[in-house]
């Protein structure tokens, strides 16, 4: 049984009715695109210059205008906070957001994603009408899974938690969590006994940023740009009712975490790549770039631009399998993630050969524009690299897969 | 597309996969290669019994009613067992005379290659050189053609004073007469026709190309299908070989190195499936991007089975080197597979002309209806 936590949906101002067209593909889809391509213009006018500074505020000021229309969390089950948007409305809904380069969901892809997955499955009744309303209201989470030691073989972390009475005592280091230096919650996963095989010591806990020993320092990525940190944690006191699921089953909870990354979320970075490749495309045309009288580079384009079709057609077969629970989703999700993440490397690389020289200029806030062929090339290695590094992915391929014995 | 639909589909392609396991078997095909039998022939015979040559003709004309998607099907199936036969083209030729409205003598035509009594030639790759038409007569030596040596006619490419145009030609002895050229890859066969003023059946002007590129998307289609279905199979049995195969006293599959080319191999043949797939759905709504994605799924289909069947041979070590293994016959299938339709560099520049012309025009070529 589900506890009903939601707030009586907020009637929506400006005239934008999108949900309740939701019946009709063809007006909803128009109703997602005038208030897009309004809010858009929006937000250009409201942050002109998209620095660093202004992330934070510019993410949570399209947080609110989603909100404001019901488009924040319509994604989720009705009984919390949601409008069970089905996943063919969620896919236009990403499809027009990609269209008019909305701004990318980045800060609240924990909160809009991953903790649904995770607490709609595994939560207390206490822990989902605690947390879930936050997330429309702009409430940041972050993820503290890797570890220093403890990447592509994460099952093998060892940041310890120990039982005291009602509370659990926290002791070692997280890295990679995006956007922790925002983050008011985290989602952590720790070992609570070391004897056990690596996959059965672990237990999830939801731990406030604020707790005294939490410590965090920004990292910055190859572009420059700081998005991600290192956690520290030191005699951190996590109460016991902010474990998920038992102790030591925190493994299973994980992996539901993680299937959030299956759903639109990985979907939405495809269309974004084909709108993308289209603009690039017609910018060349219109300026005449002379990349478009080299027929290797044209014929290179047109490769790309097919691998990129292709690419978004098997999105779309894993957000189908996914819904479905079906068998075959681990071996999509391989192809996925090793397809879609070496597309974009290699969309980047393109366009960085096709500018030449003018893409070697670093222009104010370059990093900060995802856009950008340096960006597009030099941000693609999270991709190959986080959620188990492409090397990893051929393994579980080869071997899970393909059957072929363990080395 | 609905489940019903894709439930046909799996069906039927159950079945033909069930009639070559027994009638195409590998050691079979290696026979054929040899010139020991006349498995083209017995195929061809089987193909007209079951039915599978209406796979593409509407219910109601006597077909199957499965469209390209059906066809497609047929084509993977085809090429997993790397069946010789007149299949590509006479298939791909009776899907081009289908369109060819307005004449009952096509549409006859059609009739007598689907009831098994007629196969078909057509150019190897499209948009090359021209046989002259002069008076409503043909002289000369055609380009090479995809043609069986049964064929009874083929669809050529000739010229004449308005232009370009396409021709069906009956085959005869003396005056369309066929001259056979031996191939690496035995599974196929080519070669020209000598005309010496033979009157076409019917000639399809082809100024504006647009006959042509109705032919050339049928053909790509076919042969991406073709390669696919190939790619996975030479794939499947060399992880089979590789987990059979002991050295320093474990299976080369335990071996991570060979792991990672396994699987890049089948990364490399989902991209081609998915960009196939694609194609497949832009030629079913007939859509105005169906020719650019046919040609681009072809140049990836035949590049990932080139990539797999190279690798593969090597993964096979020395008996991969052999003549009785099945490596060669893949590998040779899949150079052939990269010239058929034109060369990959034709097939995207013709790609990338379509998608500036689209992209002038501000039309999107890449929305998906699915």
């Amino acid at each position: 049984m589900t506890t009903v936590i939601a707030e009586p949906a907020a009637k929506q101002p400006g005239g934008h009715d999108i949900l309740g067209k939701a019946r009709n593909p063809q007006a909803f889809r128009m109703a997602a695109r005038n208030w897009l391509e309004e809010t858009v213009a929006a937000e250009k006018r409201a942050f002109p210059d998209r620095t660093a500074d202004d992330f934070y505020k510019r993410q949570q000021w399209w947080m609110a205008e989603r909100n404001k229309v019901g488009m924040a969390t319509p994604h989720w089950p009705s009984a919390y906070g949601g409008a069970d948007l089905s996943l063919s409305n969620q896919v236009i809904v990403a499809e027009e957001m990609a269209r008019v380069g909305a701004p990318p969901m980045s800060l609240f892809t924990v909160s809009l994603n991953h903790i649904p997955a995770t607490l709609i499955r595994w939560g207390t009744p206490e822990q989902k009408s605690r947390h879930l309303p936050g997330v429309s209201k702009g409430v940041v989470w972050c993820q503290g899974f890797s570890e220093p030691n403890a990447g592509s073989d994460l099952a093998s972390l060892g940041t310890r938690a120990v039982r005291d009475g009602d509370h659990y005592i926290v002791n070692g280091q997280k890295i990679w969590s995006s956007y922790s230096m925002y983050a008011a919650h985290c989602i952590l996963l720790t070992r609570t006994d070391p004897q056990a095989s690596k996959h059965k010591g672990i237990t999830y806990f939801l731990m406030d940023m604020k707790t005294p020993g939490v410590e965090v320092r920004p990292l910055r990525q190859v572009n420059g740009s700081a998005k991600f940190a290192e956690i520290f944690l030191t005699d951190v006191r996590i109460p016991v009712e902010n474990r998920v699921g038992e102790e030591n089953q925190g493994w299973t909870v994980a992996q539901t975490t993680l299937s959030a990354e299956r759903g639109i979320l990985a979907f939405d970075a495809g269309e974004r790549l084909r709108y993308q490749m289209e603009a690039f495309h017609a910018d060349a045309l219109r300026a005449d770039a002379a990349w478009l009288q080299d027929p290797e580079m044209t014929r290179e384009f047109a490769r790309l631009f097919a691998e990129m079709q292709g690419c978004r057609r098997l999105l779309r077969r894993l957000m189908r399998e996914n819904e479905a629970n079906a068998a075959s989703t681990l071996e999509t999700v391989v192809y996925v993630k090793v397809i879609n993440t070496t597309l974009k490397r290699k969309v980047g690389d393109f366009m960085l050969r096709a500018q030449g020289l003018q893409d070697q200029f670093h222009l104010h806030g370059a990093e900060e524009r995802p856009d950008q062929p340096m960006n597009v090339y030099i941000t693609s290695f999270g991709g190959t690299i986080a959620g188990g590094s492409n090397e990893i992915m051929l393994n579980v391929l080869a071997e899970r897969i393909l059957g072929m014995p363990k080395s | 597309m609905t489940t019903d639909f894709d439930d046909l589909l799996a069906a039927f392609s159950e079945s033909v996969s069930e009639v070559l396991r027994s009638k195409c078997d590998r050691r079979t095909v290696h026979g054929y290669y040899d010139g020991k039998n006349d498995l083209d022939a017995a195929l061809w015979l089987t193909a007209v019994e079951l039915g599978w040559l209406g796979v593409g003709v509407d219910e109601a004309a006597g077909g199957l009613g499965l469209g390209v998607a059906g066809l497609d099907v047929l084509h993977r199936q085809l090429g997993a067992a790397a069946a010789p036969g007149p299949f590509l083209s006479t298939l791909v030729g009776a899907q081009w005379l289908s369109r060819q409205a307005g004449s009952g003598e096509t549409a006859a035509v059609v009739q007598q290659i689907v009831a098994g009594e007629l196969t078909l030639g057509i150019p190897v790759a499209p948009g090359g050189a021209a046989t002259p038409l002069r008076a409503g007569r043909l002289a000369g030596t055609s380009a090479p053609l995809l043609i069986p040596a049964s064929a009874g006619m083929a669809v050529i490419e000739v010229e004449n004073e308005a232009g370009r145009a396409l021709a069906l030609v009956a085959v005869g002895e003396k005056s369309a007469r066929l001259e056979g050229i031996e191939l690496w890859d035995r599974t196929r066969r080519v070669g020209r026709l000598a005309c010496e003023g033979v009157a076409p059946l019917l000639v399809v002007p082809d100024a504006d190309g647009a006959a042509g590129n109705l032919l050339r998307r049928y053909f790509a289609l076919a042969v991406a299908g073709d390669c696919v279905g190939a790619a996975r199979a030479i794939a499947g049995q060399t992880v089979a070989y590789l987990k059979d195969r002991q050295q320093f006293g474990r299976p080369l599959a335990s071996l991570q190195a060979l792991k990672h080319r396994v699987a890049k191999m089948f990364v490399a043949i989902v991209e081609a499936e998915q960009q196939l797939e694609h194609a497949i759905e832009a030629a079913s709504l007939e859509s105005p991007s169906a020719v650019l994605w046919a040609f681009l799924a072809k140049a990836s289909a035949s590049e990932a089975f080139y990539f797999v069947a190279d690798d593969c041979l090597q993964l096979h070590g020395g008996v991969g080197f052999t003549w009785e293994f099945d490596c060669h016959i893949f590998l040779k299938r899949a150079l052939l597979a990269r010239e058929l339709c034109g060369d990959n560099r034709a097939m995207r520049n013709l790609a990338a002309e379509a998608l500036a012309l689209a992209a002038r025009e501000g039309r999107s070529t890449a929305d998906i209806a699915a």
